[in-house]
């Protein structure tokens, strides 16, 4: 090797006016890495959170009320999109770490353990603040192909040939019988005659249900448990009709979209002739508190009969 | 002579502010390491002395650009020679080459530190038995080779090889272990011969 090695490296800096590379360039490229990070492990955790939300609201112990095993009910419903999601944020995060700095010096699996868990606890954390909540409630309003990518819910809840109803109420007649609108835009009449509700008040015009139950004719669905839906009730609102708020109607109170619910069940009825025989097997089926509601409720049987409702069962029922 | 001795007491941190300030008091740092990497940059390839001269004016060439980088929580020599190493290794993906041979002044402490490491005792004589190693160090596998190199022939520590591997420290102890097996391997195969 030459002995002027040092003098041609100095000369060749001078030459090409060679300067070190500002102290700044280093600090932003670690700054960046470390944003990144931290972004990650945010975006991670969000995901976590929205994982959470869907899990929480999952209903894994009806899979014998939809006829599926446990397992085939759980990989049905399970958030791919979100599994994905978070894996890759939880391989940023990682991957980020390891290109900090002092990165190199801690183990592959402490680092990935670490990412995990970080992503995990900070996600628990924001499911606390209801932010899984949020996050689904502002895609569900906006996002495209939310009902195929972002909710497995509202896809598994689609399949009324299976047993498996939701939509957006837009017509409650009581309690159990009620008319809603499918995220195909269908309009399907539900009666319901049992009592396997997931709580009370939840028929309300303008909120979204999920029914299990069998279809009873055309655009008539037979409930035989009727539940609240949480993740995903903000898309059913894209098919809420013009005038249909977000209040609460309840039995008694006339609804806009439907301004008299008294003609808007006879033409149902009549439309739906399977519908008018259901109620009728309901009445003949709940004799005893039907003849109930109208000792305590006087204008319950002149009600029935100035609508002209059924009067030879009314008869049966108030003949004995 | 009082210059050079306080010039040779400095830190390298030292000379690092030094160079930053003044391009020419780069040439210290020049002078303290041009040696040592030489040595390093043909163990690790047995490259030419023209080729040497090349790699290693890229080596420093890449030091003084990267001065603003080096920070005082690492040392200054694991830096330089973490720079080195990935000199080299981007010069054998540039030519598409691998390492031919491992390269080291026969009589160099090395032969002897990693011999009796790895227990060997089938050649009574030195200088066959120190080329027998420098033979089988270049027929292992290249990551084996670079930290055998880094332990037994430049005397590194392990947190040492760490920072110019860029390994966590387990890693390098578990790459070693195997390194030395493989080299032991290595010439059993070839005694057997």
């Amino acid at each position: 090797m030459s002995d002027n090695l040092e003098q041609k490296i100095i000369e060749q800096i001078k030459q090409e006016n060679l300067e070190p590379t500002p102290r700044w360039h280093f600090l932003l490229k670690e700054w960046l890495v470390w944003s990144v990070g931290v972004l990650s492990l945010l975006v991670g955790a969000a995901a976590v959170s929205v994982i959470i939300y869907l899990f929480r609201n999952n209903d894994l112990f009806i899979y014998n009320q939809v006829g599926r095993s446990f397992g085939g009910w759980l990989l049905l419903s399970l958030p791919y999109f979100w599994i994905f999601f978070l894996a890759l944020f939880v391989w940023l995060l990682f991957y980020n770490i390891k290109h900090t700095k002092r990165g190199y010096r801690y183990p592959l699996f402490l680092i990935a353990s670490f990412s995990v868990i970080a992503s995990i606890f900070l996600g628990g954390v924001f499911s606390l603040f209801g932010l899984g909540e949020r996050i689904d409630d502002v895609l569900g309003r906006q996002a495209p192909f939310y009902d195929t990518i972002f909710n497995p819910h509202i896809n598994i809840w689609s399949h009324p040939e299976e047993g498996r109803l939701s939509g957006l109420v837009i017509t409650n007649f009581d309690d159990n019988n009620f008319v809603l609108v499918d995220r195909e835009g269908e309009e399907w009449a539900v009666v319901y005659s049992g009592k396997n509700k997931g709580g009370n008040n939840i028929i309300v015009v303008g909120q979204p249900v999920r029914v299990i139950g069998r279809v009873g004719g055309e655009s008539l669905f037979v409930a035989q448990k009727i539940m609240t839906m949480q993740p995903g009730r903000e898309f059913f609102r894209r098919f809420k009709p013009a005038g249909v708020s977000s209040l609460n109607f309840g039995p008694g109170k006339v609804s806009p979209a439907c301004p008299n619910d008294k003609d808007v069940f006879l033409n149902l009825l009549q439309q739906y002739p399977e519908l008018k025989q259901v109620l009728e097997q309901g009445l003949l089926d709940n004799q005893d508190l039907i003849r109930e509601i109208s000792a305590h409720n006087p204008g319950f049987l002149p009600m029935m009969q100035s609508w002209e409702l059924f009067p030879a069962t009314m008869q049966i029922i108030f003949s004995r | 002579m009082d210059n050079l001795l306080q010039i040779s007491d400095l830190e390298d941190a030292e000379l690092v502010r030094l160079s930053l300030a003044d391009p020419n008091k780069f040439s210290l740092i020049i002078n303290r390491y041009q040696d040592k990497l030489a040595r390093y940059v043909r163990r690790l390839g047995a490259f030419s002395a023209e080729d040497t001269e090349d790699i290693l004016q890229d080596i420093f060439l890449k030091v003084y650009l990267n001065l603003n980088d080096f920070k005082t929580d690492l040392k200054f020599s694991s830096w330089i020679y973490r720079i080195a190493h990935n000199q080299v290794i981007s010069h054998f993906r540039k030519h598409q080459v691998r390492p031919e041979a491992h390269s080291s002044p026969i009589d160099s402490p090395g032969f002897e530190l990693l011999a009796n490491d790895i227990s060997l005792d089938f050649q009574s004589d030195v200088n066959l038995r120190q080329a027998a190693i420098a033979a089988a160090l270049g027929k292992i596998d290249a990551r084996y080779r670079e930290i055998l190199i880094l332990k037994f022939f430049e005397d590194k520590s392990y947190q040492e090889i760490s920072d110019i591997l860029k390994k966590p420290a387990g890693t390098v102890a578990s790459l070693l272990n195997r390194a030395k097996k493989s080299l032991k391997n290595s010439l059993s195969v070839k005694m057997a011969e």
